[in-house]
């Protein structure tokens, strides 16, 4: 058999390039004034961004009331933003009507549900195993925020601010993944009955405004429950919410599987292997990761559609700080506090979809493209 | 023995009819190819042989059972192993995880046993340092042979090849007819779709040529190829041997 | 009379669905061991939650003084944020004991709703707040206005009320929040404002970019008592809850306060000893309660004057004076029945 290397032996040894890289300064040339009118436009814009920023600069920095011993100097002619009004309140905005002495708890919990997230998120750690985290992770959030065995007793009417949001976007994806992934395999299922219950309750879900489903969970069920049966208020609006994502995820993880080439399921019923191994061990796995983006996208999206529950009277992180603001003396200064929150915000959902983007990356180089 | 009869069998997809009154044998230890012009349902047949595609009319019988329900299906697909033209590895799963994930999972074999197994068939493929890649670190030819290895774990009673070299790049496509061609020698039972007249003249016990959904000539291949007797087979042949 | 329709629908749709009525509030609390209000939660001076996150205000006190009357701790409360338009379906299903929340007392809401209210803690009314710019100085010269109102309160009904009765026109400009409506008004999204007097001062202070621009007409609209609201069918709790009311009133009327109520147990006049439980006192026995509820509620929580104080008045950023909320030995409208 031929040596295959001879295929590859080079006939014209490689050599380096001409040129080595452009430098910065000719790189920064070529982008910013790559001709006078170009380079005029930068010079402009760049002015104004300067002006602008120092503007910005002042207000939110030099002429910034950071202390909040004295509520009046935040209304002083001159003063810049009022910072204050975040150190004042924080502890508010961050944990609601959370009993103060138990704050550390509150923190305690939302730490642990980060670090599930971040766990969850490396691709080496994938595999069932993920689903014990994910039940210690929430056994414990739930102890630490319910008390009980050593720690004073709280319901979950005390709840509020960040741990209600992540707790609620925890349960939301740890819930309404599974149940995504019933619907998703059920819809293409060949009983009818079964077929036929998982395409409506996505068609319904997916036809309200969470608002609306929120409400129904939320008025309507106890109506119907009569007196007497009051289901708690924080399952009330974890149930709507994981209706609501699992069926958007159910047609995200239908697009996955079918996106998925048939050969796989070729191959794995060819090799013997029964419909929920194979589902299990080779479908699912790969079709997950196909829409991870996707999936990334809904739960960033579930992280937000936290703040509707305001409307059932639940204090999440958003609703706690509107309700912090009340204080008449604290009460003209509220955009410095949602300025405060949009950042706490965004930084989860920037880290997300951050996330979402290395994911994409890495998943390519995971699967190269097999053969045509 | 045989190992594969079909009698009279009839296949429709919708109003076309792809497979008209087959009939073939195929006994054990036998190298059987399947060619013929595109559309011919060649590759319609081969995966009748494993109930990827079921049939309307007419009887089957593979590996001694006849197909003709679920449960004779699973019987079945545990006998037959099947070689596609994608190769179609599991991407997520390496190497030796795609060797091992039907024999623990359908066989039954420890984790050990089946590893075992797995190295042993990779380094006479001469792939035991590939054990740990990825499918897609691979190359074509290798990424097929791993696919063959992947269906000799479950110990196949026949084995089915649809196209196995059609996506391959030209170099590596004897690689792969060098480990069909060892594994006919074995004794091994073989149904093979392949354009390769060469293997098809070295290597099979018998060519089967089908045009149009039906078998239109069989013949052990120094008869086939020196002395067709359809007219249709010598056009092929003469398209093909160019 | 103007009909409620949601919560008509509600109230008809609890009772129809409902077989039995609900067991003795007194007794489901006393064996929960927490007592679960209705609150507001963004009303400054009657329920908000402060920088630490704890609850304070006037109606939030109320609940705690029903606690310590009912569980002998006033931390044994647990606060549900309502919205006004969930309000009543909440007490109605039972998922609150009681509703303290601002709510103003209304022959409708009373007859037709299924609910009693059992006190009243706080006097008010409504009043309009125009720019100064606009030379109005009466309602009169208010037709064809834009006003800010809150959807589903007396406030809107008495804007409906007041402007047809006058054969005025005025376009409702709708907020589901206090703060978003007081800042469309002060950024100049509608004509006139109109608010609670108990709160109409305090956001002319706090919230107007120049509070100079601004004017309160002088006329007080509408009688709104507000106080703690329960369901209709069990007149034990309502009786609680009334006397827990009157408890903190009687207080300030015969000089206890939260400092000085041990001492007057010990030694103060034998209808004070016998009022806070002393002796062989009975108190509570009516109830079914403890005989220290009186001095519980007054040691724990404080007299109605205190409440005000710290909430409302001069202890509070809202800086009220008692007025028409005096005590009637004062000219004021509070008043309660004699607890012997």
């Amino acid at each position: 058999m031929t040596d295959p290397a001879h295929l590859t032996a080079p006939v014209v040894p490689a050599r380096r390039p001409p040129h080595g890289a452009p430098g910065p300064l000719a790189r920064l040339k070529a982008t910013y004034f790559p001709t006078p009118l170009q380079g005029l436009l930068t010079v402009v814009l760049g002015a104004l961004l300067v002006v602008l920023l120092a503007r910005l600069a002042d207000w939110a920095v030099v002429g910034a009331v950071w202390s909040p011993a004295d509520p009046a100097a935040c209304s002083a002619d001159g003063a810049g933003a009022c910072w204050a009004v975040v150190a004042e309140k924080h502890r508010v905005m961050f944990f609601g009507a959370f009993p103060y002495e138990e704050h550390w708890r509150a923190a305690l919990a939302c730490l642990l549900i980060i670090a599930a997230f971040v766990v969850s998120a490396l691709p080496r750690c994938w595999s069932p195993h993920l689903a014990w985290l994910w039940i210690a992770t929430l056994a414990l959030a739930l102890w630490l925020m319910l008390g009980g065995a050593g720690l004073a007793e709280l319901s979950t009417s005390d709840w509020g601010g960040l741990p209600l949001t992540l707790l609620l976007s925890a349960g939301t994806v740890s819930l309404g993944l599974p149940l995504a992934l019933v619907l998703a395999l059920g819809r293409n299922s060949t009983m009818p009955a079964v077929r036929l219950i998982c395409i409506g309750t996505i068609e319904l879900f997916r036809g309200l405004p969470l608002l609306a489903v929120l409400f129904m969970a939320s008025l309507i069920l106890p109506l119907f429950l009569g007196e007497g049966v009051t289901v708690d208020k924080f399952v009330r609006a974890l149930v709507g919410m994981v209706l609501f994502f699992g069926a958007y995820a159910a047609e995200i993880v239908r697009g996955g599987l079918q996106a998925l080439p048939k050969g796989q399921y070729e191959a794995a019923m060819s090799l013997g292997l029964p419909y929920w191994p194979m589902m299990i061990t080779v479908i699912l796995p790969q079709a997950l990761r196909i829409v991870v983006p996707a999936l990334v996208n809904d739960i960033i999206r579930a992280f937000k559609n936290t703040s509707f529950v305001a409307v059932i009277g639940l204090f999440d992180f958003l609703g706690a700080t509107k309700a912090s603001l009340q204080d008449p003396l604290w009460v003209r200064h509220t955009l410095e506090a949602y300025l405060f929150i949009m950042a706490v915000y965004f930084a989860f959902c920037w880290a997300m979809s951050r996330y979402a983007l290395w994911i994409e990356r890495r998943i390519d180089t995971d699967r190269p493209s097999h053969a045509p | 023995m045989t190992a594969i009869t079909m009698n009279q069998v009839n296949k429709w997809f919708g109003a076309l009819h792809v497979l008209r009154d087959i009939a073939l044998t195929v006994n054990q230890g036998e190298t059987v190819v399947v060619c013929g012009p595109s559309g011919s349902g060649k590759s319609t047949l081969i995966r009748t042989l494993n109930a990827l595609e079921p049939i309307d009319q007419g009887a089957l019988t593979v590996a001694g059972i006849r197909l003709d329900g679920a449960e004779a299906r699973r019987q079945v697909r545990r006998r037959v192993g099947m070689v596609f033209q994608s190769f179609n590895l599991f991407t997520h799963l390496r190497v030796i995880d795609n060797l091992t994930l039907a024999p623990e999972g359908v066989l039954g074999l420890s984790r050990h046993a089946a590893e075992a197994r797995a190295l042993a068939l990779l380094d006479r493929v001469g792939l035991a340092d590939q054990a740990r890649k990825f499918p897609g670190q691979l190359s074509g030819g290798q990424q097929q042979r791993v696919a063959i290895t992947r269906t000799l774990m479950m110990e196949p009673e026949v084995l089915l090849f649809d196209e196995p070299t059609s996506a391959l790049d030209p170099e590596m496509v004897h690689e792969v007819l060098h480990l069909m061609e060892a594994l006919s020698r074995e004794g091994r039972t073989m149904v093979c779709v392949t354009h390769e007249m060469g293997f098809a003249r070295n290597v099979a016990d018998r060519v089967v040529f089908m045009v149009s959904g039906s078998i239109v000539e069989q013949a052990p291949p120094d008869r086939f190829f020196d002395a067709p007797q359809s007219d249709a087979a010598r056009t092929f042949m003469a398209q093909v041997l160019h | 009379m103007r009909s409620i329709p949601l919560a008509a629908t509600a109230a008809a749709l609890a009772l129809a669905t409902a077989p039995a009525a609900l067991a003795d509030t007194t007794d489901t609390i006393q064996e929960r061991g927490t007592v679960i209000c209705g609150v507001n939660g963004s009303r400054a001076g009657f329920s908000s939650i402060d920088s630490e996150g704890r609850w304070i205000g006037l109606d939030v006190d109320t609940c705690r003084a029903i606690a310590a009357a009912v569980l002998g701790d006033a931390d044994a409360t647990e606060f549900v944020r309502t919205t006004s338009q969930t309000r009543f379906t909440a007490l109605q299903t039972g998922e609150i004991d009681v509703l303290t929340r601002n709510t103003t007392m209304t022959y409708g809401r009373d007859a037709s709703l299924g609910v009693d209210f059992a006190a009243i803690t706080f006097y008010d009314g409504q009043g309009f707040m125009v720019p100064a710019s606009l030379g109005v100085s009466t309602v009169d010269e208010l037709d064809g206005a834009s006003i800010c109102v809150l959807p589903g309160t007396t406030a809107e009904q008495v804007v409906e009320t007041v402007f047809s009765e006058r054969g005025l026109s005025y376009t409702p400009i709708v907020f589901q929040d206090q703060t978003e409506l007081a800042a469309a008004f002060f950024g100049g999204r509608c004509d006139a404002f109109i608010q609670s007097t108990s709160g109409l001062a305090s956001t002319r202070a706090t919230l107007a970019p120049n509070p100079a621009d601004y004017v309160i007409l002088d006329t007080i609209f509408s009688k709104d008592p507000m106080g703690p609201v329960v369901r209709q069918d069990d007149a034990r709790w309502k009786d609680v809850v009334t006397w827990a009311v009157n408890a903190m009133i009687t207080a300030e009327e015969l000089g206890i306060t939260s400092e000085n109520v041990e001492e007057m147990r010990a030694s103060g006049a034998a209808s004070i000893q016998t009022l806070l439980g002393a002796g062989d006192s009975d108190i509570g026995e009516p109830l079914g309660l403890s005989n220290d509820w009186v001095f519980n509620i007054v040691s724990q929580v404080g007299n109605y004057g205190e409440v005000f104080e710290r909430s409302l008045g001069a202890g509070s950023p809202l800086g009220l004076a008692r007025g028409q909320n005096a005590m009637w030995t004062d000219g004021g409208l509070i008043y309660a029945a004699p607890l012997k």
